[in-house]
Order: structure tokens, then sequence, then C-alpha cells
């Protein structure tokens, strides 16, 4: 605490340029404590005229795109590009940046606003300080795509490519892989088109095999874009995904594999349950061996327990010789239902109600323990109370009944759950509810034997 | 609870905070999100500006409460600011303006203001030394000083801060006598606890995390349009809400409070609130800085307490589960988390006095729930952690950290997690976790830590303590969500839930209606008589609280010092120089223009 004031001046003096952010004695940036400073009335410097203003002008700016103001903001940016006269060579140089974000976000909403004026705009920008040269080709490109001029896009994504500024920096080496990867994926869009095209078209025709010719050299060259990024680690979905489909198409089977598993498996990347996911359905499709498949949802089961697949991962579990398989396809419908999300899935209780009736008829009363060990003190009151009792009778008699069962299996016959749904008469679901009853009475693990 | 199909592009980058040769992908604007996500590419075209732009517009229309508030006899009174705080000015920062915290002044200003308090103690001690008027001694010691004469001396003219002005032989004995002892233990004593005091103050200034999370929550009553609102109240903030009463929000009107008050009086300060309705059941939490306590509140809107909970190192936040009815979890600056539940009771799930990414000396801790009843979120300054309760004690993965994972800039840090699932009766993102810092506002997926799915640049003035997801005004328009800056600042977003994918768009400002304005009656350094230019004395530098207080301030103390006037002089018998400064510098809070009221409108 003693040397608080020191750090406080310290900050100022060594790192003058960040004005707006100063340092604390405890590592921590205020943005806030600039504008503390700023109302002591210092007898020191006071702001010039043309700092106040620009920087007046960049809050009204804020302040107009927060409400939507969309031709306000385009006022008092007119007014904002004085700041690229600015003396002081860092908020000179920092300058376009910010022009670019605000100025493309209020071109990108302006009612008046047209594509001639963005593509000009950009255009600008890029040559205004080399650093964004990258960064706002690629978003230019984007906005093209958007308004659907894929062409122009392409266009622009090529000029961006092939740019240079002095030795190629790891920044713009990604951005540069980025930039050609949505090449790729604009390739694959003409691509994907022309897939279409050729399902339509009859295989002896002449036409077709020009189609196809030039399917073959699209591909070829997307795979060179998008092979690059998908290396780096990142969460690449959609290129990925493209072009995984295109290997696929031209029967690079161990292509599509190795990308694939890369993606899921490389442990630089984050651990993205989408690259199970793709992973999962290649092998689906591949008609890999059930055993493979099941390696493969046992990871995305750690990763993400509540995900639609385990359901399937429940079927395929169920279908297998294995007894430890059994054992986890109990496990994987508790860890379904544990989840706030999935709480009236159907399925889900479907499948735990008969697969509970199973497996203690199987005499593995000991799995369900385990399970139910861990759960006791809070799925009573988190499934079972006669709130959800009411609500669910009210909206889902089917849920109804199949909770109904599980908690009777689980609860006995006293649970408050089970006796309110008992106790309802429901001339269609009467003979449902009393095999409900039998069912329970049967398998109850709380008086097994009984 | 489906996961999307495809992720937006994202680059990850492992690494501390502020790295700066990663490119930063959040560099593009808004509307990027409608842009990488290029499957339905034909469908796409038109929707992301159709969807923000056709965002309803919130109007401030009606005054109430707000969910960070300073206590104070007055709530709109803004308290300590910057400006009682800091030194102003002084020729060595004339060219880079700096902020020092002003010791001397709130010294002196206590000095002149308490005299008595601050050295009639010396004044007994030195008694002998002094010959008080009427007091009939004849010794001829040299260190006796006659009281009558000195003043007679001191009342005569001495232009304050004058290094011409002459001094008599007595004043010179009398400065020589009682100048070391006058300057070393007031000084020395009270300089150390002033700038203590001052450094705490400054601190909770400029980040009060006892607020975080905030101090106001709707409960709701028997229709949707009916609830309370409950907020503290009482200069020490002890009420719960005053007027603890039923507001009546009908669209298109302005609310009403319906019913009679109530409130309920604490016996501490009221730093969070917050109310989670499960099962039908209302319940309302409440955190002071040692205690934490729960009611149940009945349909008819009666509070009955469950449960009081007591914290020994001090509580930094209370979460009520939404899924489980009466269950919370608390925060101690001990680094423990606790789990409160109606059947086990209290029991600490985790514990860890240090930081989760990087070492951060803030003792500030934060638990939230997740998708999962008995999965739990803890998170410090420096990242948020996913933890199971039932597992074994340690073990859980980083939901976030304050890295290049997230692009975070140097000097970041966390300052509130909030789980988004769970509000209202249709949670939009079951999976969903808030993340604010001093910069940005993260939004993240408990399925794919450490990614941030959204970062947005939330822009607000002052510390962003409070967040809250609104329901949304119509079924299938976007969720609103509230942020709430230290400050008083608001800041309306709306989270916009296209199947799974959620974007913030269409956004209102409230921030600037709550903003104090300049005070014109305070002293301007001009006004304020100059200091004599005088090389620094040793002594003084020495002393804790003179560190980093320029020179001349040291200087000025010395002066103010060595002519206070000893108790029992006459009052007004000395004309003091510094007066026509000192009638201008205190401002009564009465006298200030008072702020015009925030207003909201929700």
């Amino acid at each position: 605490m003693s040397d608080f004031s020191e750090e406080l001046i310290r900050s100022k003096t060594e790192d003058d340029q960040e004005e707006s952010c100063v340092l604390s004695g405890t590592g921590m940036y205020f943005p806030w404590l600039q504008k503390h400073i700023d109302t002591v009335e210092t007898g020191g410097k006071k702001e010039k005229d043309f700092a106040q203003t620009t920087s007046a002008c960049l809050n009204r700016i804020q302040e107009a795109l927060l409400k939507h103001q969309w031709p306000q903001a385009a006022g008092y940016m007119h007014s904002y590009f004085q700041i690229l006269e600015d003396s002081d060579s860092h908020k000179r140089q920092a300058a376009p940046e910010i022009i670019w974000k605000l100025g493309s976000e209020i071109l990108f909403y302006h009612p008046k606003s047209n594509m001639e004026t963005f593509n000009t705009f950009a255009d600008r920008m890029k040559n205004m300080g080399v650093m964004n040269y990258l960064k706002i080709s690629l978003q230019h490109a984007l906005y093209l795509l958007h308004h659907g001029m894929l062409e122009d896009a392409n266009r622009n994504l090529s000029r961006a490519e092939t740019w240079r500024y002095g030795e190629k920096s790891s920044s713009q080496e990604v951005l540069i892989n980025l930039i050609q990867a949505y090449k790729g994926l604009l390739q694959y869009y003409t691509w994907s088109k022309k897939k279409m095209e050729l399902s339509n078209l009859d295989e002896d025709d002449y036409a077709y095999n020009t189609a196809s010719q030039t399917m073959l050299n699209h591909s070829w060259k997307t795979s060179v874009n998008l092979g690059a990024l998908i290396q780096t680690p990142g969460v690449w979905d959609p290129f990925v995904k493209s072009y995984v489909e295109m290997l696929e198409f031209y029967g690079d089977q161990d292509g599509a594999r190795e990308v694939l598993t890369n993606y899921a498996y490389d442990e630089k990347f984050p651990s993205n349950p989408n690259a199970h996911v793709y992973l999962y359905n290649f092998l689906k499709r591949e008609k890999a061996p059930r055993e493979k498949l099941i390696s493969v949802l046992k990871i995305l089961y750690q990763i993400v327990p509540s995900h639609k697949l385990m359901l399937e991962f429940h079927r395929l579990l169920r279908k297998s010789e294995k007894k430890d398989h059994h054992k986890l396809g109990l496990e994987v419908l508790f860890g379904v239902l544990d989840f706030a999300g999935c709480t009236k899935n159907i399925t889900a209780w479907k499948y735990l109600a008969k697969y509970l009736r199973q497996t203690l008829m199987g005499n593995h009363l000991p799995w369900v323990q385990e399970e139910w060990n861990s759960r006791k003190t809070w799925w009573p009151s988190f499934h079972f109370s006669s709130f959800w009792a009411k609500s669910d009778w009210k909206e889902d008699k089917a849920l109804a009944c199949e909770k109904a069962l599980v908690a009777g299996i689980l609860l006995g016959k006293g649970c408050r759950y089970f006796r309110y749904i008992c106790k309802q008469d429901h001339q269609v679901l009467r003979k449902k509810i009393r095999r409900i009853r039998k069912s329970v009475k049967k398998h109850s693990i709380v008086n097994p034997g009984l | 609870m489906d996961f999307p199909g495809s992720l937006p592009p994202t680059l990850f980058r492992t690494g501390p905070l502020g790295v700066s040769n990663t490119p930063d992908l959040s560099f593009m604007c808004s509307w990027r999100d409608a842009l990488t996500l290029p499957e339905p590419l034909a469908q796409n075209s038109q929707n992301g500006v159709s969807c923000t732009a056709a965002a309803p517009l919130w109007e401030p229309e009606t005054p109430g409460p707000l969910p960070l508030l300073p206590p104070g006899p007055d709530p709109w009174d803004p308290g300590v600011t910057a400006r009682d705080l800091l030194f102003r000015g002084g020729i060595p920062f004339r060219r880079k303006p700096r902020a020092v915290l002003d010791v001397t002044e709130q010294l002196s200003r206590f000095l002149w203001d308490h005299g008595d308090i601050a050295f009639a103690p010396l004044g007994k001690l030195m008694l002998e030394n002094f010959k008080l008027e009427g007091a009939r001694s004849h010794s001829k010691k040299k260190t006796v000083v006659s009281v009558k004469s000195l003043l007679q001396d001191l009342g005569g003219h001495q232009p304050w801060g004058c290094p011409w002005a002459s001094l008599s032989f007595r004043q010179r004995r009398f400065s020589i006598l009682g100048g070391p002892v006058l300057g070393t233990s007031v000084a020395g004593l009270l300089g150390e606890l002033l700038h203590e005091e001052l450094a705490t103050r400054w601190e909770r200034l400029l980040l009060d995390d006892a607020f975080t999370g905030g101090a106001m929550a709707w409960v709701p009553g028997r229709t949707p349009q009916v609830g309370q609102l409950v907020y503290p109240a009482g200069g020490a903030l002890d009420k719960l809400r005053p007027d603890f009463r039923e507001v009546s929000v009908a669209p298109g009107g302005d609310p009403q409070a319906l019913g009679g008050p109530g409130h309920i009086q604490l016996r501490g300060p009221v730093r969070q609130v917050a109310t989670h309705t499960v099962q039908g059941e209302a319940l309302l939490a409440v955190r002071s800085d040692y205690h934490c306590a729960l009611w149940k509140v009945s349909k008819q809107g009666r509070p009955a307490p469950l449960r009081v909970l007591q914290i020994g190192k001090g509580a930094t936040g209370i979460s009520l589960s939404p899924h489980l009815p009466g269950e919370l979890a608390v925060c101690s600056r001990s680094g423990a988390v606790c789990l409160w539940t109606p059947q086990d009771g209290l029991r600490q799930i985790y514990k860890d006095p240090e930081t989760l990414v990087f070492r951060d000396p803030s003792p500030w801790r934060w638990a939230d729930f997740t998708a999962h009843p008995r999965v739990l979120t803890v998170g410090d300054r420096t990242g948020v952690k996913i933890i199971d309760t039932q597992g074994p004690p340690g073990c859980g993965l980083l939901l976030f950290r304050g890295g290049a994972e997230a692009a975070c800039q140097k000097g970041e840090r966390v300052l509130l997690t909030r789980y988004l699932g769970g509000c209202g009766p249709e949670p939009l993102c079951p999976t969903f976790h808030l993340i604010l810092t001093q910069f940005s506002l993260y939004l993240v997926d408990e399925r794919l830590p450490l990614v941030p799915l959204l970062k947005w640049n939330h822009d607000l003035p002052s510390a962003p303590l409070f967040a809250q997801l609104l329901p949304p005004p119509q079924p299938g328009h976007a969720q609103p969500l509230l942020l709430g800056g230290q400050g008083g600042h608001l800041r309306l977003l709306q989270l916009a839930g296209e199947g799974t994918f959620s974007s913030l768009s269409g956004r209102l400002d409230l921030s600037d209606a709550t903003s104090p304005p300049r005070s014109p009656d305070r002293t301007s350094p001009e006004a304020r008589p100059q200091p004599p230019v005088t090389p620094p004395s040793q002594e003084l530098t020495q002393e804790p609280w003179a560190r980093g207080v320029p020179s001349e301030r040291q200087q000025t103390l010395r002066d103010y010092m060595a002519k206070l006037p000893l108790r029992g002089d006459p009052p007004g018998g000395v004309p003091s120089p510094l007066s026509p400064s000192r009638q201008q510098a205190p401002v009564p809070s009465g006298s200030q223009p008072r702020r015009r009221k925030p207003r909201m409108g929700f």
C-alpha cells in the first residue's frame, strides 16, 4: 500500500503513450483511471483543443453507434478524420484502425450506404498504413460475400494473398492463411454448385465430362488453400467440413481421415466438440466398426455429456457385446439427464426407463446403485419434485409417465412424483399407468426382493 | 441444448495476456458473426442487417433505483471522488499531468479544523515550557515562552508562506523548541494512517469489489406483470428496500407501486442481492460483508427467513442455484467456495488461496452455477474454472483464461462472471456464461471452454459489476442484457439468439444520465496561495506518507504546522492568512447542484 502513489506516478511516466489506461499497484489496468485524473484540475498541461475535439467527437460517434443512429454517426465521422493530422504520432498511427472499425460499421448499417461507397472506403483504408492491409482486405471480402458478390470477394482475397510487407511475421502468416482459407471456401461454393449441376446431368453427356474436369481442378486448388490454415490451432469448423467433403468426393478417404483425426486429437487445438462429431460422422459414413465409433464418442462423452449424439452413443453401447459397454450405456443416460437443458428430453427418459428395467433384470443392481449414489441427494428435488409432477403431467403426459417409472424404480413407491402420476385418472393412460405400477413393484431398487 | 453444428472460425493461441503478435480476430465488427457462418449462404444474405437493425429501441422512461449505489446519506451523493483524493497540479507536473494522493491537503484541513484534537495532548506535554497569561512566573529560563507575546507576534502580519516574513526571536525559539515535536508526532502518526486510508479509498474508487453482482433484483409475484423490486436503502444500505412493495409493470405504462410498504432491517450493509424462482419458489439471497442470508418469498410477497451464514474472512459473492430450490454458493476472501444445500447444510467445495492462472493479489472470488446442478464455476481476477462438486477436490478445467486464448489485453482482469442459463422460463442459452472485464464482455459456452464465442468491447466508463439477463419484452424477441458500472452507468444490450448462436445487437446507452456535472464552486488552483519554493526538507521526505508527495507540498504542510495556533487561543484571535481559501474549499454536499436522476425504462 505504501508504494501505491509511487506506482501511480511511475506507470504514467514509463507508459506515457497509453493514456487511456493507467496501471495501478496490482498490475491491473483501469481504463477509467485517466478520466478520474482528468476530473482533477491539474495546473499542468491542458489537453490541446485539437485533442479535446477529437476525443469528444469519438465519444459522440460511439454514442450514436450504440443507439443505432447511423446518419448522426456518419456526420461525426466526417469530422473525426482530423485525427489523421494529429501531431501525436502514436495517435496518428492508431487512427486508421479506429476509423476502419467505426467507418465500416457505419457503412454497413447506414440506410443510404451502398456497395460502391463501401468499396471506395475499404480501398482507401487498405492503403492507409501498411499494418491493416490484410485485415481490411479480409473484412472487405467478407462484406462482399455477405452481399452475394462472390467473384469480387474472390478477387479481393487473391489480391491480398499475394501482398507482402517486409519480413513475413507470424501474425501476417496467420492472416494470409486465413485469407487463403476463405478463398478456398469460395472455391468450395463454386465446386458445390457444380456438383449440384453435375448430379442433374447424365453421365454419358459430353457436358458431364467437362464439368467433372473443372471440378477436379477446383479440388486441387482448394486443398492448397484450406490445408495451411487447418494446421494452425483454432476453431475451423466450416473450413474443415468443406475440405473433408471435397476429399471424400474424390475418394481420398485417408486424407480426409487424417485431417479429421488431426483436428480432433491435436493437443494444440482447443477441445472442440464438433471436431469429434465430424470424425464420428465420417467414420459412420465409412461404415467403420462399432468399436471404433464407440471410442470416438467416448471422448465426446467426456467433453460434452449432454450432446445429442449421446443417445446414439447409448444405442451403440447397448448393442455392444462387452459388459463394460453396457455399464457405460447406463452412465451415459444418467449423464444426459443431469443437465438442466435435457430434463424434458423424452427420448432420454424413455431410454432410461427401458434400460433400467433391462439392467435390473440382468442382475446388475450395483451398476444402478453406483450411478444413483451420487445423484440421490439432488435428483429427487431436481427431477421428481411435486412441482415437476404437476407441471409435467399438465404439459406432457408421456414424459410424466416415463419419469414416473424411473422415479418409482429409483425412489420406490412412496416417491411423490410416482404417487402423483399414479393418482391421476386418465382414460387413455390408465393401462400404461397400471403397467408402470407393476414394473415399479417388480424392479424398484429401494426394496429389492419385495 | 443442441450444440451448433458449425462454430465461427477462431484462431486459438496460448500464452499470457497482452501478447501483441497474435492477430486479434475480434477486429472484425459486429456483423462478422453473420458473415463467417458460411453454410446457409443464400438465406444469410440479408439476415445480419435485419436482425440488428430491427432490434427494438429502448427509451429511458421512469426514474428508478440503480443496481450499484455507494452508501451515503443521500443515495445520489457521489461520495468521495477523485477530486477529493488527488493532488492537483504543481510545477514539476506541468508537462505531464500525474496523480498523487493528496495527503497534505487532507492533513492540513484536519489540523486546521480539529487543531484541538491534534495538538492538545502535545500542548499538555509542553505546558511547563509556556507561560500562560495570568500565570505569574519569574522563571528566567530560556526554555519558557510567554504565550501572550508569542500570540502578539503571530497576530501581526504574516503573509502565509512568505519566506521573507520577519520572525521574532520568540517565534524562532518556539519554532526550534516545538518544531521537531509537532512535526514528527502529528505528521508521522497521522500522515501514515491517513495515507493508508486515502489509498484504500482511492482503490475503492477505482474498483470496489464489495459491490460485485449488484444489489437489485426482481422477485416475481402472482402474475408476470406484478412483482417486487428488491434493493437496499438507508444511509448505511442496511435496509432491504424501505418500501418492499409490489410493483406492477404494464406494457406501455409506467410502473406502479401497489400495496403497502415493508422492509427488512439488517445489521450490516447490503452488498449484493440475488433472486431466483426455482420450481415456483421465489428465493432471495443477500450478501453483507461478513454474513449471507436467504429468504423464501411467498406468493403474497412476504419474505420468510431460511438461513443466515457467517463468513469469517468476509464474503465476496453469493449465487442462487437456478436448478434446485434453496441451494446457494458463497465465496470467501480466504479463497474458499462453499455450497449450501437444505439437505446437507454448508459444505466447502473448493479452496485455493492462490489465483487460477497467474499470481494476482486480489482475494476476490466468485462462484456461479452451470447447466449441471452439481458443477460450479469458480472465478477470480485471472480466470474462471469449472469444478465438479462431486469429483475429487482440486480438479476441474478452465472455462476462461486471462491470456492469449481470449486475446486479453495487458492488465485485463475478470470483474464478474454470470451464468446466463436459468433466466426466465425458457432459457435462451442454458450453457452460456458471461464474463466481464474492464474492457470487454465475453460470451463463453461451457461446452467449448477457453474459446469465447463472442467478445465485445463494452466501453463502460466505470467497472462493470452488474449484469442481468432480463426476460424478453415479447416472446421471440431478443433478450435484454443490462450491464451496470460501479459509477452508476447503465447499458442495455440485446442478446439475440438464432437457434444456438447468439449475438449482441441493438444497444442503448443510459450512461449519460448519471455522470456528475462539474461543480463550479470548487477552488481552482490559481485561487490558492502559492507555496514558497524552497528545497525539500530531508526529514520530511523520509516519512512514509510523504513518499510521492512533491516537495513543495511537504513544505506547505510544514508551514501549516508551524503556524497552527495552540489550544487555548482566543477563537478568531489570530487572523489567519489562510482563511480566504478555506472558505472556498469545502463545499457542503447539500449545496452542490443535484445530479439528474438516472432514468430507466424496463
